[in-house]
């Protein structure tokens, strides 16, 4: 017991406690530092840029605490540091996809190709940004899923950002039947684009004639809107082109296929199901 | 009872004055095409209204009370301990700046100036007063988006209406829905400045309601300087002519940036 007690009263325990005590203090302070530079910075900076300081000033706390924790354990920092660097050769061949991603990450980072908020589209993934960390990038995709996408891959590959710019423009691929006007079908187009209040008035809409098609003329018109109506507008104004069209008799043809037989091989006869004669097999 | 206009009269009357409705009572208000119902219950209000589509000119004004509400599908309800008595409809500038394309193109040679009344229309704040609350912001027209910049990258969303660019006072048509802005453009640059279209920066003004019914902003000067993508914007302290300051029954909804400099006309820069 007395033994117990003298080691409570030795120095080593009084260092341990500051050590701690320090520690805790440190990852108050942290928190409160990091948090008054986000609200700080979110003044003048976007989010993204919030965020990154606010991890910044919180590690970067947290590690001067802890080092003048391990110091006040009695441990050369030194001599910690010298370890650190060896180990860290070890520790980079071990850990190259980390340390890839790690680099890709700050890339990004320097780079800002998208900021928190925006919807990306990676390879088949669409979603919404939810944080940009070192290691990785965090979806939310539009069916609620989480995504985790690592940075290498991010940077090797196409990203689209879908929400870089105001407005965005929505093709309608469309074709008509070979009989059909062309500049009616245009007026009747432009009708459609006037009158639908999402689609924007200026850029205005553009009307191409692709070409002829195997069974139609095939058009394009695109059509401009706020990035945020893009679903609207792609839903409204198809509906409204194919209302458009019924009412006005313009047909969008079905594939078409008109099969001619040679000069020399004989007429087609068509028998009707009551003159075919049931064959000898079929009467047994 | 608010006396009844019928179609195309040209006296219209101040309908932003607060009307009183008994527990059950309801009542509809037409605005050019634009018509509310309002109903008043003993613990709650209910608000729906129908809009034209048609981009016909409707200057009807219409203020009744009615037997029951009509079908509507965007009827919302709101609730209190006891319901106030009395509503108001206050009109309100449009929150994005307004394109008006002219219906003929407009040319101002250099060194002259020219005066231009435009009317937009406004957005309807339907509060409720004693204790003062507001239920909705309705728009009396829909109007298109549109896009003015020189670039799609560069630019901003706006909405797209189209005028007559009227040049003479007399010959403005009263629409109650809509808020007429005194323009003068300054053409203070050497060549020919061609106009198609136009841009009011409506959030930047302030909207009078004179009692022969008619809205006012305020009226602004545009000057052009000819290399300058921006145009020079400054909102002239003298009013149109019977427009006072006792009238000004809305404030701006933002006020002015970058020195007065916006981006009025396009078409004609390329930055």
């Amino acid at each position: 017991m007395e033994q117990f007690t003298a080691y409570l009263r030795s120095e080593q325990m009084v260092n341990i406690l500051q050590a701690a005590i320090m520690l805790a203090v440190g990852i108050l302070l942290a928190s409160l530092a990091s948090r008054g530079v986000q609200k700080l910075v979110i003044r003048n900076f976007s989010q993204h840029h919030a965020v990154m300081f606010k991890r910044l000033v919180y590690w970067l706390v947290l590690a001067l605490f802890f080092a003048s924790a391990l110091r006040q354990l009695g441990f050369s920092l030194g001599v910690l540091l010298g370890a650190a660097g060896v180990l860290s050769v070890a520790i980079g061949f071990a850990s190259q996809t980390s340390a890839s991603n790690l680099i890709s990450g700050l890339f990004l980072i320097g780079e800002r190709p998208f900021q928190l908020g925006d919807v990306i589209k990676v390879g088949n993934t669409t979603g919404e940004v939810l944080s940009i960390d070192l290691l990785s990038v965090k979806l939310r995709t539009f069916d609620n899923l989480y995504v985790r996408i690592p940075n290498e891959s991010l940077i090797k590959t196409e990203m689209i950002n879908m929400t870089r710019f105001p407005i965005r423009r929505f093709d309608l691929m469309i074709g008509v039947a070979y009989k059909e006007n062309i500049s009616k079908v245009r007026q009747i187009l432009q009708q459609v684009a006037d009158k639908n209040p999402l689609s924007l008035d200026e850029p205005a809409p553009l009307f191409i004639f692709n070409g002829f098609a195997d069974s139609s003329l095939s058009i394009q018109f695109s059509v401009w809107t706020k990035r945020e109506n893009f679903r609207d507008l792609r839903n409204s104004i198809q509906e409204e082109v194919k209302i458009a069209f019924d009412q006005a008799g313009i047909e969008i043809p079905f594939p078409q296929r008109t099969v001619v037989f040679g000069k020399g091989s004989a007429p087609v006869t068509i028998n009707t199901a009551a003159d075919t004669k049931p064959s000898a097999e079929q009467k047994d | 009872m608010q006396p009844q206009h019928s179609n195309n009269t040209t006296a219209l009357t101040p309908w932003w004055l607060p009307i009183t409705l008994d527990s059950g009572q309801s009542w509809q208000y037409t605005l050019g095409p634009l018509t509310l119902y309002l109903q008043r219950l003993r613990t709650e209000w209910l608000l729906g209204y129908t809009r034209l589509s048609e981009q016909e000119d409707r200057y009807q004004v219409l203020s009744r009370s009615i037997k029951q509400l009509p079908e509507l599908d965007n009827i919302q309800r709101f609730v209190f301990r006891e319901s106030p008595s009395q509503f108001c409809l206050t009109p309100k500038l449009l929150d994005r700046s307004v394109v008006v394309k002219t219906r003929t193109q407009l040319s101002i040679p250099p060194a002259q100036q020219a005066v231009f009344y435009i009317s937009s229309p406004v957005v309807i704040d339907v509060s409720l007063q004693q204790p003062g609350c507001s239920l909705a912001e309705i728009a009396s027209q829909r109007l298109s988006d549109t896009w003015f910049g020189p670039s799609t990258l560069h630019g901003e969303l706006c909405y797209a209406d189209k005028t007559q660019a009227r040049h003479n006072r007399a010959d403005l048509p009263a629409r109650p829905h809509r808020a007429v802005t005194a323009i003068t453009i300054e053409n203070n640059a050497d060549s020919m400045l061609v106009l198609d279209k136009l841009s009011i920066p409506v959030p930047y003004l302030a909207l009078y309601g004179l009692n022969d019914g008619m809205l006012w902003t305020d009226p602004i000067t545009l000057q052009h300087e000819g290399n300058h993508a921006l145009t020079r914007f400054k909102i002239s302290k003298h009013l149109p002519a019977g427009v006072t300051a006792a009238a000004r029954i809305a404030e701006p909804r933002q006020h002015i940036e970058k020195q007065g400099l916006i981006r009025a006309f396009t078409g004609m820069f390329n930055d």
